[in-house]
């Protein structure tokens, strides 16, 4: 019985194709040692390569809205981790948090998806490997 | 507002860790562990008496992209490896934060190949200028070997096919078993050249040249000539397969560059299209950086 929970809470998923995931540095285009929480509704999602992004639609006190691309991961690495465009979307009109690393060429609403927090308290975390590395070294 | 996630990472930790405990204490004990290990060290082979080379081909364990999953729906893909109890964190392709494959400008990987003296001022331009004419960051086919291992192969006693779901798109490479020589440079020379193999004893043995010079070895402008001559040797035990390539380019390289040897295990998931590739971000690098390519 105890295997059986187990199994649901800690999984590792197993092998899948060798799919290719590099591409330019995250580090180049975004700034990781500067954290940016945002709010927000996810009004969509551009499932491609290299890169995905999310886009977050963020309301102003105006009344208005601004609208954050973030990327995140290739759609291999979002299939492999079981993490859907439809989970992505969250439920209609649900305001999630997204703590984001912002672009480092000064663009606005530009940003690097680090995780993305539901209402319920679930998230998914998806941060990028350059980031261990640079926290490893201390920052840089 | 900072997302409190020092405290629910100790949550998540104690959690995985107990649970890491216990599930590896029942499947070591379980009754088909041994079953399984004698299955998987048998090589099927094809009616010619040749390895069977078929199916899908992925990173053993967790790979890239491994994960952790939580009751509530969350998930966690990377930078996870502080959470896991070392055991785990240790095993071969463990999670993705452990590979520690350095790689940003000024840093070359590890294996890289040995220039003569007179290229090095020019793989030191290419490097700091990756961003600019690395093609591969352009989703253009990043060349061979740089595409690594095939993810699904094909294999028949005249052909082997290697498909690959690269994140630049479709590919495939058509590998003639035949004993026929390479096809004559005036076909043209292409992004993934031409490839003929053989079998030595269970090895397949895959040679490729007729290269353009729009590709790189690796990354780090790790560069080539047309005059590139690859050797990939492909080997299956049981359920398991090691491929390296090694790459000659005499004008350029003080010797053979031996890539990484990639430990594969066959895998029931298929691969699919990949989506359309279109690069948006490189107008948006600040300082040309970039990292080490996994392929």
């Amino acid at each position: 019985m105890r295997s059986t929970v187990c199994a649901v809470v800690f999984m590792l998923v197993g092998a899948g194709p060798a799919t290719s995931f590099a591409h330019h540095s995250v580090s180049g285009q975004f700034d990781l040692t500067k954290e940016v929480t945002l709010k927000g509704i996810v009004s969509g999602v551009d499932w491609g390569n290299p890169h995905i992004y999310v886009v977050l639609d963020v309301p102003e006190q105006n009344g208005t809205k601004i609208t954050w691309k973030l990327e995140t991961f290739p759609p291999a690495q979002m299939k492999r981790a079981g993490i859907t465009k439809e989970l992505i979307m969250g439920k209609p009109a649900e305001v999630v948090t997204a703590t984001i690393r912002p672009a480092r060429d000064g663009s606005l609403h530009l940003g690097y998806l680090e995780r993305l927090t539901y209402q319920d308290g679930h998230f998914y975390q998806l941060s990028s490997n350059e980031e261990e590395q640079l926290r490893r070294r201390g920052g840089q | 507002m900072r997302i409190p996630l020092a405290n629910s990472c100790v949550l998540f930790a104690a959690t995985v860790a107990a649970c890491y405990v216990v599930s590896h204490d029942v499947t070591a004990q379980g009754p088909g562990a041994s079953e399984s290990a004698a299955a998987s060290t048998t090589t099927p082979r094809l009616p010619d008496g040749r390895p069977d080379l078929n199916g899908t081909w992925g990173p053993p364990g967790p790979g890239r992209g491994a994960q952790l999953k939580l009751p509530d729906g969350s998930i966690c893909v990377t930078n996870c490896a502080d959470l896991l109890p070392p055991a785990a964190a240790g095993r071969d392709g463990g999670a993705p934060a452990a590979q520690g494959r350095g790689g940003t400008r000024g840093a070359p990987p590890r294996n890289f190949p040995k220039y003569k003296p007179e290229f090095l001022a020019k793989v030191k331009e290419l490097d700091e200028g990756q961003v600019k004419f690395d093609t591969a960051l352009k989703c253009q086919p990043p060349g061979v070997p740089r595409i690594g291992p095939p993810a699904k192969i094909l294999q028949t006693a005249k052909e082997a096919v290697f498909l690959y779901d690269d994140l630049n798109g479709p590919f495939f490479r058509v590998i003639t078993l035949d004993g026929r020589p390479h096809r004559p440079v005036s076909d043209g020379r292409t992004y993934l050249g031409d490839s003929i193999g053989k079998w030595e004893g269970d090895t397949l043995v895959v040679e490729t040249v007729n290269f353009n010079e729009d590709t790189w070895l690796i990354d780090n402008g790790a560069f080539h000539t047309k005059d590139l001559r690859v050797i990939e040797r492909l080997t299956r035990t049981g359920d398991k397969l090691t491929y390296q390539a090694i790459s000659y380019d005499p004008a350029v390289l003080v010797e053979p560059w031996e890539g990484r040897v990639r430990n594969l295990q066959i895998t029931d998931q298929q691969i699919d299209e990949p989506l359309r590739c279109e690069d948006r971000d490189l107008e948006h690098v600040v300082n040309g950086a970039h990292h080490d390519n996994v392929r």
